[in-house]
């Protein structure tokens, strides 16, 4: 398409010049995306809160099933440890760094986005979904070599767990599988911002939806932050 | 319907052609990998923690926690630009964090103490 080719030679020529350049913010929208930008008035500040608003839902429902951890650790401790032990600490230590540095390059994308560099924070974008299914990658087959055991809720190893046991790998299944539903999520949405950012409609003016992408991926990686620790390192 | 957007300061405005953006509130490039090292090193000090014999086992558990709230410090202060907001969303998010952590610990020692 015309329009799109336009603006791959104006992202092109953003990277070339740096911000200081002419053409780094030359790049206009094409007048549908200007018709398209004047409808859609943002209004930044109310986003960011309503953003927070619905994260706070989300740390609800992940703070709810933190708070069943905690009894049942408090209740099991031993077994919990145990069960920890049989997962592949080098395999979670490996996604942790994965997470960390995806988030790295959200927030950097975010801020070249701000300063004028749409360009460069697409192509930090795509990194981030690259990084993402690395991690959906290595959860799989975490997942699969514990499904070849027989170690899943219904499974024939399953059943013959102690309740503590199998009480924490419930609640491994339960909070890393949910954890993956999000990481899917998140990484649908900034597809969608890399997208839009291609087109026009997200811009250093009117970054807040890449802004509030990122603060959901953020969330993401909160979330993992303690889901590391608390199930493979064995506490 | 006509929108315009709010104006911007000339050498705040990204789209003014002299706009290099030096001096430019918010994070940094550098801030986004000084916090990113930061995060790393946390992580190596969490995994190798985890491996101290220690007597007691609630240690391990006050030390990973520790050390994940300073992880989750980090990303909210920084990555999620909470140092940079107003007071307003910067309370909001305050309490929502400081009433999750109370429920959670609270409910934790209650039931380990028991």
């Amino acid at each position: 398409m015309a329009s799109e080719y336009r603006i791959r030679e104006a992202e092109r020529a953003a990277d070339r010049n740096g911000p200081s350049g002419n053409n780094a913010f030359s790049r206009q929208p094409a007048p549908d995306q200007a018709a398209w930008v004047a409808a859609h008035p943002v209004d930044a500040a109310g986003a960011k809160i309503g953003m927070w608003l619905f994260l706070f839902t989300e740390l609800l429902l992940f703070g709810g099933l933190f708070l069943l951890f905690s009894i049942y650790f408090a209740r099991y401790a031993e077994e919990f440890r145990h069960a920890g032990r049989s997962l592949d600490r080098t395999l979670g230590t490996v996604n942790t760094v994965v997470l960390i540095t995806s988030s790295y390059f959200v927030a950097l994308a975010v801020t070249f986005l701000q300063r004028g560099r749409p360009a460069r924070a697409r192509v930090l974008l795509l990194c981030t979904t690259g990084l993402a299914l690395i991690f959906l990658g290595i959860k799989f087959h975490e997942w699969a070599v514990k499904f070849g055991h027989g170690l899943f809720p219904g499974g024939t190893a399953y059943l013959d767990l102690p309740p503590g046991e199998m009480t924490f790998f419930n609640l491994y299944y339960l909070m890393t599988g949910l954890h993956a539903v999000h990481v899917i999520i998140g990484l649908v949405v900034l597809l969608v911002v890399y997208r839009r950012t291609g087109r026009g409609l997200i811009t250093p003016r009117r970054p807040v939806m890449a802004e509030n992408a990122g603060l959901y991926w953020h969330l993401v990686d909160l979330i993992w932050i303690y889901l590391f620790p608390l199930f493979y390192l064995a506490l | 319907m006509k929108h315009r957007l709010p104006p911007l300061h000339p050498l705040r405005d990204p789209l003014t052609p002299d706009w290099n953006g030096e001096g430019e509130p918010g994070l940094s490039p550098r801030g986004c990998g000084i916090v990113w090292i930061a995060l790393l090193l946390l992580t190596g000090v969490t995994v190798q923690a985890a491996r101290l014999d220690v007597s007691n086992g609630l240690v391990h558990v006050f030390i990973a926690m520790t050390v994940a709230t300073l992880k989750a410090g980090l990303v909210v202060l920084w990555y999620m630009h909470i140092r940079y907001e107003g007071g307003a969303l910067r309370l909001m998010v305050f309490m929502a964090f400081l009433f999750l952590g109370i429920s959670i610990s609270f409910t934790f020692f209650d039931t380990a103490y028991r």
